[in-house]
């Protein structure tokens, strides 16, 4: 017998199934009347840095932070909301890496990476990012500064109401960040980077 | 193998006096975190009792969801492994290493601890580093975790200075934050060039195949986001329905280890990268390993232990985990958890005396977040362990002898009188006791009994 039908056999004579709960419903939460400000007062509390821009001024906004980092290589992920962004980054002489060009390697190189986001958590401080082509997993993870841009209407009031539009198929990844990668394992002093990124800046934009 | 005798493993912890220090700073403080965190989540208990009911029905037909969970998970590009045992695991894990370049990076799993993984692959010929931070510094000191979530906990960072300096060779930096900053400089090597990505799993979806890690280093992200292969290795335990109970869990779970109402990073992996992705492993492997744990499934008291989740809550609450720190549990699983699992995994002759290591204050089952009913089940451990004739001969004399006196209404009477009448003489002259009663006077008063016994004083 192969180990799976072994094991299966042994669990088949113990199972017994009481039914299954339907989903959580929740007790009523207390829903934020205002969800941004909920979730930048939340981002903050975990060591996120949060701006609010106007459209309109993303693209200089993303070239000032790039600047200001010192940072002469990003890489940036392939979305719509980017592509003003990324243009005035390359006219600002920066190297921007974009679709094909980010591998590992090429991104382990940048300092800073740009990413979108599709849903945030309000009652965490949370951004939610699913990965894909031009979507590098990376972009958020190696580089020292992350940067992420997330459109007000995103933001959701719980992970409740995240979840219920999380749907099947999922794409290879979807990562929940909150704040910068930390640890508190030497004397449980809590340090901030651990292996992840150094800072997390959200640019959160009205629309 | 002589079973784990935890008198004499916890009484060298009692001396250490940095164990001390360390463990009790820390449980104080993982409690002082926790508490705020689970206050300001109003339906908490209706979430503790939901959690309980999906993981009660998960259990109760595990084989239909790990079926589900196998095909979902081919389905989505990955491959699925089974493994009866740990030697079986280690087995095809290591023959996946093997085949994919050796190097490789690991990110913490109390399963592969389980099944002394590391010890097989570097066996194979394989460079394995731990790259969760307290985890490789463990593994540099060639010890094992002391905590489920808190490895290294039993270390103070004086400890660790000197231990940075002497397994680098880099100055003897002593702030927290500079030998983090060492350890992710010499990790972030390690994960550039790795071949393979090993890592557990926290929660694995049935519906849709997707792999749940949790974290807060990013470790994790990077062990299955750079190397070419990433394995994951799960108890059958860990599968879950429904998607959408992610949202329970993921409430319950980082409040209860470590007090923050979200970890930083938790990864929903569904499958290997696809066509177009530019990072991602090309290939996932997920082992569905049994080892013990059909057998405590089938039990239908003890089977409640396979909900836990392992964030290491009750741990924290233990004040016999508190002065003994983990190790002396002679187990990865230490704490209530582990004086469960360690006596369902080896049997109770060989791990016995673990749920005796327990003041049976019930603080376990009380912050479990999802309500296992620990004091319940090390009671029915101790029944266990007494009826298979386990109980020491001095317990057994001394009930024994209770049980004579007890029973009639005229020994108890008579029996008191010579205690009372003895417990007075001795009063005078404790220093008289001999050998063990003398050890219970070393540490504590004898206070003098009543003049006479309250049923005398009752009849008047």
């Amino acid at each position: 017998m192969s180990a799976r039908e072994a094991i299966l056999a042994a669990l088949r004579r113990g199972d017994a199934a009481a039914p299954l709960p339907p989903l959580y419903a929740g007790s009523p939460r207390d829903s934020a009347t205002d969800l941004t400000s909920a979730f930048v007062q939340r981002a903050a509390d975990v060591g996120a840095e949060v701006h609010r821009i106007q459209s309109s001024a993303l693209p200089s906004a993303i070239v000032a932070a790039v600047m200001e980092a010192g940072e002469r290589e990003i890489v940036i992920w392939d979305d719509p909301l980017l592509d003003d962004s990324a243009g005035a980054l390359r006219e600002a002489g920066i190297t921007v890496l974009s679709g094909e060009a980010q591998t590992i390697e090429t991104v382990a190189a940048c300092g800073f990476g740009i990413t979108t986001v599709d849903h945030a958590i309000a009652e965490t401080g949370t951004l939610l990012l699913g990965g894909g082509p031009g979507r590098s997993r990376a972009a958020s993870l190696l580089p020292a500064h992350h940067l992420a841009v997330l459109p007000e209407v995103r933001i959701r009031a719980d992970l409740f109401d995240l979840m219920r539009e999380v749907r099947s198929p999922l794409p290879s990844s979807l990562t929940f960040i909150t704040g910068p990668s930390r640890t508190a394992d030497i004397g449980l002093t809590p340090v901030r980077p651990a292996h992840g990124p150094t800072t997390v800046t959200i640019f959160l934009v009205n629309r | 193998m002589s079973g784990i005798d935890f008198v004499q493993t916890s009484e060298a912890a009692l001396r250490d006096a940095e164990l001390q220090g360390a463990m009790r700073a820390a449980m104080v403080r993982f409690r002082e975190l926790q508490r705020p965190a689970q206050a300001e989540v109003s339906d908490w208990q209706a979430l503790r009792a939901y959690a309980h009911g999906v993981k009660r029905h998960t259990l109760g037909a595990l084989a239909h969801y790990l079926t589900q969970l196998e095909s979902q998970v081919l389905a989505a590009g990955g491959r699925v492994h089974w493994a009866r045992d740990g030697a079986e695991a280690a087995e095809i894990i290591t023959g996946i290493a093997r085949a994919a370049g050796r190097r490789v990076v690991k990110s913490k799993s109390m399963t592969t601890e389980e099944i002394h993984l590391n010890a097989a692959l570097e066996g194979d010929g394989a460079q394995v580093t731990e790259t969760d931070l307290g985890e490789y510094l463990i593994q540099l000191a060639g010890e094992t975790p002391s905590h489920i979530i808190a490895p290294v906990v039993h270390k103070s960072t004086e400890a660790i200075a000197d231990l940075l300096a002497a397994k680098l060779g880099v100055p003897r930096y002593s702030e927290p934050h500079e030998l983090t900053a060492v350890a992710r400089r010499v990790l972030r090597e390690r994960f550039l060039e790795a071949d393979v990505g090993i890592t557990g799993v926290n929660f694995a979806v049935a519906e849709t195949g997707t792999l749940v890690i949790v974290e807060n280093e990013g470790n994790a992200r990077l062990v299955t986001t750079l190397p070419r292969v990433h394995v994951a290795l799960m108890g059958i335990e860990k599968v879950i329905p429904r998607l959408a109970d992610l949202a329970v869990f993921l409430t319950l779970l980082p409040r209860a280890a470590t007090g923050q109402r979200m970890s930083t990073y938790v990864s929903l992996l569904t499958g290997p990268r696809r066509p177009g992705e530019r990072d991602g492993p090309e290939a996932q492997h997920l082992v569905i390993m049994d080892n013990g744990r059909s057998a405590i499934h089938a039990d239908p008291v003890m089977g409640e232990a396979l909900s836990c989740i392992r964030c290491g809550a009750c741990l924290n609450v233990c004040p016999v985990f508190e002065r003994t720190g983990g190790h002396a549990y002679g187990s990865v699983y230490s704490g209530p958890i582990g004086a469960v699992l360690t006596p369902l995994f080896r049997g109770v002759r060989e791990a016995g005396a673990l749920p005796f290591a327990s003041s049976l204050c019930g603080a376990c089952g009380e912050i479990c977040p999802v309500k296992i009913d620990l004091p319940g089940l090390l009671l029915e451990l101790r029944a266990r362990v007494v009826a298979s004739g386990g109980a020491p001969l001095r317990e057994r004399l001394f009930i024994a002898g209770w049980t004579a006196a007890a029973s009639r209404p005229g020994r108890f009477t008579a029996a008191g009188r010579v205690l009372r009448a003895a417990l007075r003489l001795i009063g005078r002259r404790p220093a008289w006791l001999p050998f063990p009663l003398s050890k219970w006077v070393s540490t504590r008063d004898l206070p003098p009994p009543a003049r006479g016994a309250f049923r005398d004083r009752w009849r008047r």
